[in-house]
Formats: structure tokens, sequence, C-alpha cells
């Protein structure tokens, strides 16, 4: 059991337990999950400790067990429900399959290629987020903020292909067009 | 056949997180260079949408979310009973 001298699970809870919180709550949008989420991953942390032989930090080997957590989550979410795909009201497009006036996009008067650390983008990011079908953040989160790619998400959610493409597809429509109504000024 | 080339916004659009991953054809891939290349929406949605994506996975650097102090406290109980258990 020498692996206790680099694992201080003592302080885990003081040092990583906010960290691991907001992590959590941002993907999965619900507060009583994330704190499951957190309170899991210390625990299989402490069950895995004779795993940790130090090339990751403590921290960082938190944060892995935690995004798995985080994913199995989304998998047990995901479970049992019918992916049908259902047409949805919100029009982008119009029957020639080009953009609608009303949910065009505009020019953003910001530098798209620069990252953007204002703490209202995020605000807004995340209550747009929330607004999307679980279904759909699921597969968000998963691409694009866990980073993994669609063959795995298919299969940890048990999604054909071309549901998913679909799923990505009107993620995408929905927080642009959220983003451009609530956070952008376009005067 | 002319038709055929020619790429849709919706179809674009979606052809975008297509190309992210390399799962357009040879012909999707000019179709939709093409398009962008002459839709100045289309070329919005893709650097906006490219945008948020970049950003996103840094939204937790911008959170104030916090656990209860009660709720930390248990926990830190919990670690401390199943560390020394045996």
């Amino acid at each position: 059991m020498n692996t206790i001298k680099v694992l201080n699970p003592d302080q885990w809870v003081t040092k990583y337990a906010d960290l691991l919180y907001a992590y959590s709550i941002v993907r999965v949008n619900d507060a009583a999950a994330s704190e499951d989420i957190v309170q899991e991953t210390f625990l299989s942390a402490w069950k895995a400790r004779d795993t940790f032989h130090g090339e990751a930090s403590e921290k960082n080997w938190l944060y892995a067990i935690c995004k798995n957590k985080i994913i199995d989550y989304f998998r047990r979410q995901s479970s049992g429900v019918a992916k049908i795909m259902v047409r949805e009201e919100s029009q982008y497009f119009d029957d020639a399959d080009h953009w609608t006036s009303e949910r065009q996009p505009n020019n953003w008067s910001v530098n798209y290629t620069h990252p953007i650390e204002t703490k209202e983008f995020y605000s807004v990011l995340e209550k747009c987020k929330q607004k999307l079908k679980d279904i759909q953040q699921a597969v968000f989160v998963m691409k694009y903020m866990e980073d993994i790619d669609s063959d795995e998400i298919c299969k940890v959610l048990e999604l054909t292909p071309s549901y998913y493409w679909v799923l990505i597809h009107r993620a995408k429509l929905h927080l642009r067009n959220c983003l451009e109504k609530n956070w952008v000024n376009l005067s | 056949m002319m038709k055929q080339l020619i790429l849709t916004c919706k179809k674009a659009t979606y052809y975008i997180s297509l190309r992210e991953e390399g799962k357009l054809s040879i012909t999707q891939k000019l179709q939709l260079r093409g398009h962008l290349a002459v839709c100045h929406l289309c070329k919005l949605f893709q650097q906006q949408t490219a945008f948020i994506t970049k950003n996103a996975p840094h939204t937790h650097n911008h959170s104030n979310a916090t656990l209860s102090k009660e709720k930390k406290e248990k926990m830190g109980k919990l670690i401390k009973e199943i560390t020394s258990g045996n």
C-alpha cells in the first residue's frame, strides 16, 4: 500500500471537490447528478488506488475518473430512451432548404478564431445548452466538450450514425441561434 | 445533373460537422467547399459554430458553481470512513 504516500484522500474534498463539481455541472446540467458524480469519483479513486502510479498528477487522475463518471451518466440517461427522429418545430430552412430570414446567421462582432474569456459568453452558452433536448446535450457535450469521436458516442448512447449526425446538426443550429439572440450585441 | 452538384444550405451545414471527422467523400468535400465559397450565411454558420465548439470545453473555468458546505462535510466524512476502514 505504498500508493497512499502519493495520494492524499484526506485532502481530496478541500482541493478538488469544487473543481470537479464545476466541471461536471456544466456538462450534465444537474446539481444532484453532479454531486453524485463527484462523490463517486472519490470513491472509485480510492477503490482503484493501486492503479495510481504517479504518472499523472493526483488531480489529473481524479479528472480522468470524473470524465468516465460523466460518460456513465449519459449512458444511463440514454439507455431505454426511444431514439426516434422527431420533426422539430423550429425551422431554420425554408422549403428550398435555404436559410429563413428570421434564423439566418448574422455577423457577430467577435474574432471567431480567438478564444473568448468573457464570463457572459459562458453563462449564456450554458443556458442555451440547457434548452437543448437531453440527447442533443449529451452528444454535444461528449463530442465537443469531452472530445470523443462519433463512432464511440454512437456506441455508448446506442445511436445510429445517421441519427447522431442529425442531433449534432440540430444542436449546433439551436446553440448558434440562441447565442445570437441572447448574447451577441448586434447593434 | 447540375442540380445534384449544388448543395442546399441545409445540407451544407450538415456536411460541416461530417467534415470535422473526415466523413465526407471527395465529391461532397468539393460540393461543400464550393458552397462555402459563395454562401456568406453558411460561412458564418461554420465560423460561429467552430467558435462555440472550441470555447465550450472551457465553460467550467468560468463557472461559479460550488458544492454546499454540508455536502462537502458529508463527503469528507465518507472518505475518512472508507480510507480508515481497514
